[in-house]
C-alpha cells in the first residue's frame, strides 16, 4: 500500500509536466495559425476558454473582448487551427427591413422613418440579434452561445437549461458513440455580448479557438 | 413493534428469509455471494458511468491530438512492420514525461511567434469602428485615446422596381486605410439616394450635387466610403446611416487633424 502511494507520488510531477507540454504546443499551433490570420489583414475572433474571454482581433491586436461569464467544452478537443464560420442558426434570426420608395406622383405620406427619433427606427441594430443560437464551424464544431439574463424569467430559465444540459449530457454521449465526434462548445455571455459576437461573427469569418488548460 | 414467526413456520414453502429481529441467522453462503455478487456489479456500473459522465464533463483532460510530436517516432526510415510493432500507442506519447529543456524551448518559441504577431499590429494612432455599438475608438497600441459617438449603416434593403437593383445599407468590416481627406466635401448623391426618394435619377452631374450634407470634413477609405459629419446628429449613436460612418463635428476635426493619410481603419 505505501508503496502503491509513493508510486502515485512520484508519478504525479510526470503528468502535470506533460500537461503543460501540451498546452504549450497547442499554444504553438495557434500562434502559428494567428500569424497567418494577422498577416492576411482579416479580422478574426480567438474563442480563449483558457482565459474566459473573447477577443475580436485584426492584425495581432484585440479591437475587443467580451468576457465569458461560463465556457465549457464537450467532446475531442477542437482542433488547433484556424476555423471559419460555416453557419448560425437561431430560432429568432434578424430581419432586414426593405426601405419603401414613397410614391412622389401621387404625392404620397409614405415616408421613411429613418430618422424620426423615436425608439421605433427601420434599422437592424444590436437589440435585433438574438442573445441565444448556435454557430457551427466548417469541421462540424458547434459553439452554442447563450445569454445570461436577469430576472425572475431568467432564473427560470437557468434551472431548465441546467435540467436540460444534465439530460443532454447523456443523449449526447449516447448519441456520439453512433456519429463523427464533434467538439462542442457551450459558451454564456451576458445578453449585450451575446448580441455583439452574433453582430461581428459573420458567416465566413474566421476564428480560433484556445481549449481550456489540460494541466489544473 | 412486529415480529414476524416466519422463519419458525414449518408449514409454509416460502424460502426462508431472514429477520433481523430474531438475530443469529444466515442465509446460505452461497446465497450470500450471490447477493454480493449484484451489489459489487450494482456498484460497479454505477462507478463506470459515473467515470464515463465525468470524462465528458466540460474541461476534462483530453487527450491531445499532436501529442505525438512530444515523442516523435525515431525509426522514420525503418520497415513498415518494425514501425508498427515498435512504435509506442499514441496515448503513451502523453505519458511521455517530458523533459525541462522540451518546455522552454516551446516557450520560447511561443514567445517569438507572439513577438511576430505583435510587430504586426498598427504602429501609430489607428482607428476602431464598433458599428453595432456605433463608436469610433482613436487607439494607439492597446490604448484608447479617445471614444467618439458616431453613426453606422442602417442594414436596410433598397431595391429598385424598375431595373431591379439592390442595395444593403452596411458599414464594410474589415481593416481599411485612410485614402483621402477633404474639406468641405460635396456629396454627390448616387443613384439609391434619388430612389430611395422616389424620385427620378439626374442625367447631369450638377444634378446629384448636395453641399452641406456631410459637414466640414471626410476621410475617405475606400469603395466610396467616408467617415464624415452629419446634419442628423440627434440620430448619433443609431444606425441610420447608408454606410457611411457619420460623426459629430469636434470628434471629425479632431480625427481630421491628427491622423495622417495611410491611417489603419479597422472595422467591425
Amino acid at each position: 500500500m505505501h508503496r502503491l502511494i509513493l508510486l502515485i507520488l512520484l508519478l504525479l510531477p510526470l503528468s502535470a509536466g506533460a500537461d503543460e507540454t501540451a498546452d504549450l504546443l497547442i499554444d504553438n499551433q495557434l500562434l502559428t495559425a494567428e500569424l497567418q490570420l494577422a498577416r492576411s489583414g482579416k479580422l478574426y475572433i480567438l474563442f480563449d476558454l483558457r482565459e474566459s474571454v473573447i477577443r475580436f482581433k485584426a492584425s495581432g491586436v484585440t479591437i475587443s473582448s467580451l468576457p465569458l461569464q461560463a465556457g465549457k467544452l464537450y467532446g475531442p478537443m477542437p482542433a488547433a487551427k484556424n476555423h471559419t464560420l460555416a453557419q448560425r442558426k437561431t430560432s429568432s434570426p434578424p430581419r432586414r427591413e426593405q426601405l419603401i420608395i414613397p410614391d412622389k406622383a401621387a404625392n404620397s405620406e409614405v415616408t421613411s422613418d429613418q430618422e424620426n427619433g423615436d425608439d421605433t427606427l427601420q434599422a437592424l441594430e444590436r437589440d435585433d440579434m438574438p442573445g441565444n443560437y448556435r454557430l457551427i464551424l466548417e469541421d462540424g464544431t458547434r459553439i452554442n452561445v447563450r445569454s445570461d439574463g436577469s430576472g425572475f424569467v431568467a432564473a427560470i430559465g437557468r434551472i431548465g437549461r441546467g435540467i436540460g444540459d444534465t439530460a443532454s449530457r447523456g443523449s449526447r454521449a449516447v448519441w456520439q458513440l453512433f456519429s463523427t465526434p464533434a467538439s462542442e462548445l457551450q459558451l454564456t455571455l451576458s445578453l449585450n455580448d451575446a448580441r455583439q459576437l452574433y453582430w461581428s461573427f459573420a458567416e465566413q469569418a474566421d476564428c480560433l479557438i484556445r481549449p481550456p488548460a489540460t494541466s489544473p | 413493534m412486529t415480529i414476524s414467526y416466519h422463519r419458525l413456520s414449518n408449514s409454509s414453502n416460502k424460502p426462508v428469509r431472514p429477520n433481523r429481529f430474531l438475530g443469529g441467522a444466515q442465509p446460505p453462503s452461497d446465497r450470500r455471494f450471490r447477493r454480493r455478487l449484484a451489489l459489487g456489479g450494482g456498484a460497479g456500473l454505477v462507478l463506470i458511468c459515473a467515470l464515463f459522465f465525468l470524462l465528458r464533463t466540460p474541461n476534462s483532460s483530453q487527450p491531445v491530438p499532436t501529442a505525438a510530436v512530444i515523442a516523435p517516432p525515431l525509426s522514420v526510415a525503418a520497415p513498415v512492420a518494425v514501425a508498427k510493432t515498435r512504435q509506442p500507442p499514441p496515448a503513451a506519447a502523453v505519458v511521455t514525461a517530458p523533459s525541462s529543456p522540451e518546455i522552454a524551448r516551446l516557450r520560447a518559441k511561443n514567445a517569438a511567434l507572439s513577438a511576430r504577431i505583435q510587430a504586426l499590429a498598427p504602429a501609430g494612432d489607428y482607428l476602431v469602428i464598433d458599428t453595432a455599438g456605433n463608436k469610433v475608438l482613436l487607439r494607439r497600441g492597446e490604448n484608447t485615446k479617445a471614444e467618439m459617438i458616431a453613426s453606422c449603416g442602417s442594414g436596410n434593403v433598397l431595391e429598385d422596381p424598375t431595373s431591379g437593383r439592390r442595395w444593403v445599407f452596411d458599414t464594410p468590416r474589415g481593416q481599411f486605410r485612410i485614402q483621402s481627406k477633404l474639406t468641405n466635401p460635396l456629396w454627390m448623391k448616387p443613384d439609391w439616394a434619388f430612389i430611395e426618394e422616389g424620385e427620378a435619377i439626374p442625367k447631369n452631374l450638377a444634378g446629384r450635387a448636395e453641399p452641406g450634407m456631410m459637414g466640414d470634413y471626410a476621410l475617405g477609405i475606400g469603395q466610396g466610403y467616408f467617415i464624415h459629419g452629419t446634419l442628423y446628429t440627434r440620430m448619433l449613436g443609431r444606425n441610420v446611416s447608408h454606410g457611411c460612418v457619420r460623426l459629430g463635428d469636434k470628434d471629425l476635426e479632431q480625427l481630421y487633424r491628427t491622423l495622417p493619410i495611410g491611417t489603419r481603419v479597422i472595422i467591425f
